[in-house]
């Protein structure tokens, strides 16, 4: 196995094998240290010292149920802190195949010219190949136009890698766009402002292709391929995860109606927890839209291959042509509920303008919240919200003020109230009304983000146990172990989405630690899962502290502290000796 | 006592008796329990994995009074 460095100030590279402190390391485990090991906290994130990381988890490109993850690294633009942001796509399967295990980008060309890479397999010297190509030709165009000249021009099997828009404009909000299996720019590691880092090296793409490719290492496949039946049994007979099951129907969309009826959907830039168009907006109107328009009812799809579980969805038009995939739980939120929309065809032309231009859609639909907030349209106005996202997309002034995210957005604005922790804007859950939640957002090296350390399984969903949401109690050590387990699994490659599986079902999760020792040799038990997230989770914080995020950076937005939140009337009241408790100490 | 409940996800489908998180009137007997709710409703206990009264977390002994919401979810999940 290889590290592929890429020096982007003389376009050169290099393939070093994996030092052996890097051996069983892996998606974000592996990002994160290399972030650590390379990058001066206090550099600039679009200056030349920064670095962009790129690593498959460590049982990606396998028969491992679920695992075609692939993880993103670098110094935050949006958090000025460390960032992982990761995503399902057939890329990370190629470049797991071609034997790299990270591809790490250095520094910046002189001239402003923008550059792709094409990695291929050279059979004959059993080793990637590399190549830098000029690519002006695909700056400033919508991704839905460019993606398919890139698959014209290397062939039906590549896979891509690369920014929109947003990345060459240099938003604190733009993503990494991978293809989904239909060769979509669909697939984002969106959230931090990764697109605008991967901007500043003047890299659009990176293009592979893997055809003869060789398999990825496994040291032990009798104990691997036992690993991954176990799991693969639990996520085909857990009713969240299995075939017609509750993903697979409903898609991610399913939990606006639950989050509705908990009181903690945050509407209209969390002035509420309530919104009464949530029905029309929810996954059961998805299922139920498309089955009209379709004519016969649609179950979703995988975002990249070997997945069980086929979350993805799809929303058509009136007249049964797709419009977009995939109106994902989280944006059917931001660009829904916190705007104060209830209309899925307008929510689904934003998600896909974000798509199209290289935007987070949760980033995105955080900033029009609090532009609303500030007069700049009214929530409810979906056809002026989409203006604005076309304002983003064009870089007109105000259009790059909304680029920038929820937090600077709103500061610009002069908005009070602003859903964000560490310069990130909040996902869509309400910290008020689902505590620990909250304690994830304040204290999460990844500024507000609910997928490192996802409570709401316990708080709201009855998996893995269950407790109060609107209760303090227990929420920092529910916190913490979620958040080390959560490092770990987005180490693997798999999807966070088989925790619902593994936390309900023994074997299940016993199957998804014996994957990674077949692969690795190791001897990992439940026990090691913790502490290897814990040194993850230990690395990132020190990478933040030194960036000068301290404890003051670990709280909540002081307007939840007195503001009450319909329907339930709690403020944010999680004590802050608490939140320190949570990773200060680990 | 007369209590609003909202079906959601593929409960609906399984009762056939509600349009999906719309509002049913139902009678009950005073004191009646969540339990005795979902018995009326043919409902089994592991296709209900959510509950909620009036926007709280409840379990299946809890005695509902005139006039709550009640919400039920199969067991589900998203991100
Ligand atoms: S569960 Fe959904 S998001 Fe996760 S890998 Fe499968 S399709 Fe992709």
């Amino acid at each position: 196995m290889w590290i592929l460095k890429i020096n982007m100030s003389d376009k050169t590279y290099k393939l070093e094998d994996v030092p052996n402190a890097y051996k069983n390391l892996g998606g974000r485990g592996l990002t994160s240290t290399i972030v650590c090991d390379e990058v001066n906290p206090l550099c600039h994130p679009l200056g030349p010292n920064n670095v962009l990381v790129f690593a498959p988890g460590i049982v990606t490109g396998t028969d491992a149920p679920t695992s075609a993850r692939v993880s993103v690294g670098a110094k935050s633009p949006l958090t000025g802190g460390i960032k992982e942001s990761n995503a399902g796509t057939s890329w990370s399967v190629d470049v797991a195949r071609m034997k790299i295990k990270a591809i790490v980008v250095y520094s910046q060309p002189k001239e402003d010219k923008y550059w792709m890479i094409h990695i291929s397999w050279d059979a004959k010297e059993e080793r990637p190949k590399i190549e830098f190509l000029p690519a002006d030709e695909y700056i400033g165009s919508d991704l839905y136009a460019v993606f398919p000249k890139i698959y014209e021009r290397f062939g039906k099997g590549i896979s891509i890698a690369g920014i929109g828009v947003a990345g060459e404009y240099g938003y604190a909000n733009s993503g990494i766009v991978f293809n989904d299996l239909k060769g979509q720019p669909t697939r984002y590691s969106g959230r931090g402002g990764l697109g605008s880092v991967m901007g500043s090296k003047r890299l659009k793409f990176i293009v592979t292709s893997a055809q003869g490719a060789p398999e990825v290492p496994i040291v032990d496949k009798a104990l691997f391929d036992q690993g991954c039946e176990k799991l693969a049994n639990a996520l085909r007979t857990h009713d969240i995860t299995k075939p017609k099951g509750g993903l697979n129907t409903y898609g991610t969309a399913v939990l606006i109606n639950i989050l509705n009826e908990a009181g903690g959907l945050p509407t209209r830039n969390f002035k509420t927890g309530r919104f009464e168009g949530a029905p029309k907006i929810a996954g059961e109107a998805i299922f139920e839209g498309n089955k009209t328009r379709v004519g016969k009812e649609v179950y979703n799809h995988a975002c990249s291959p070997g997945c069980i579980i086929q979350c993805s969805n799809t929303w058509y038009k009136q007249d049964g042509r797709e419009h977009v995939s995939c109106v994902e739980y989280e944006s059917d939120w931001s660009l829904g509920a916190n705007l104060g929309i209830d209309n899925l065809d307008q929510i689904a032309e934003m998600v896909r303008l974000c798509n199209a231009y290289g935007l987070d859609t949760i980033e995105t639909g955080g900033t029009l919240g609090v532009a609303a907030e500030a007069g700049i349209f009214k929530f409810g106005d979906g056809e002026k919200a989409i203006e604005l996202i076309h304002e983003i997309g064009k870089g007109t002034p105000l259009g790059r003020i909304l680029g920038s995210g929820t937090a600077s957005a709103g500061r610009v604005l002069g908005v009070v109230r602003i859903p964000a922790v560490k310069g990130q804007g909040m996902p869509a859950y309400e910290p008020r009304a689902v505590k620990g939640i909250g304690v994830t957002y304040a204290t999460s090296t990844m500024g507000a983000d609910h997928t490192s350390g996802y409570t709401i399984n316990n708080e709201i969903l009855g998996v893995g146990g269950k407790v109060d949401p609107l209760s303090p109690e227990g929420k920092a050590a529910i916190s913490r172990n979620l958040q080390a387990a959560t490092a770990f699994l987005d180490s693997t490659g798999h999807c966070l989405f088989i925790a619902f599986a593994i936390l309900d079902i023994p074997s299940g999760f016993e199957g998804f630690v014996e994957e990674c020792n077949g692969i690795l040799g190791t001897n990992w038990t439940a026990e090691d899962v913790i502490k290897i997230g814990l040194e993850i989770l230990r690395k990132e914080r020190a990478f933040n502290v030194a960036a000068g995020l301290n404890d003051s950076h670990d709280r909540m937005p002081e307007f939840m502290k007195y503001e009450p939140l319909p329907p339930h009337n709690h403020t944010f009241d999680v004590p802050d000796e608490v939140l320190d408790s949570v990773l200060k100490t680990v | 006592m007369k209590v609003k409940v909202k079906l959601y996800a593929m409960l609906t489908n399984r009762t056939k008796k509600t349009e999906r998180g719309a509002p049913v009137e139902i009678e009950l007997p005073e004191g009646e329990s969540v339990m005795g709710l979902l018995n009326r409703l043919k409902l089994s206990v592991d296709e209900v994995r959510m509950i909620y009264v009036n926007g709280r977390s409840r379990q299946l002994d809890w005695q509902l009074r005139d006039g709550d919401e009640v919400g039920l979810f199969p067991p589900v999940g998203g991100g």
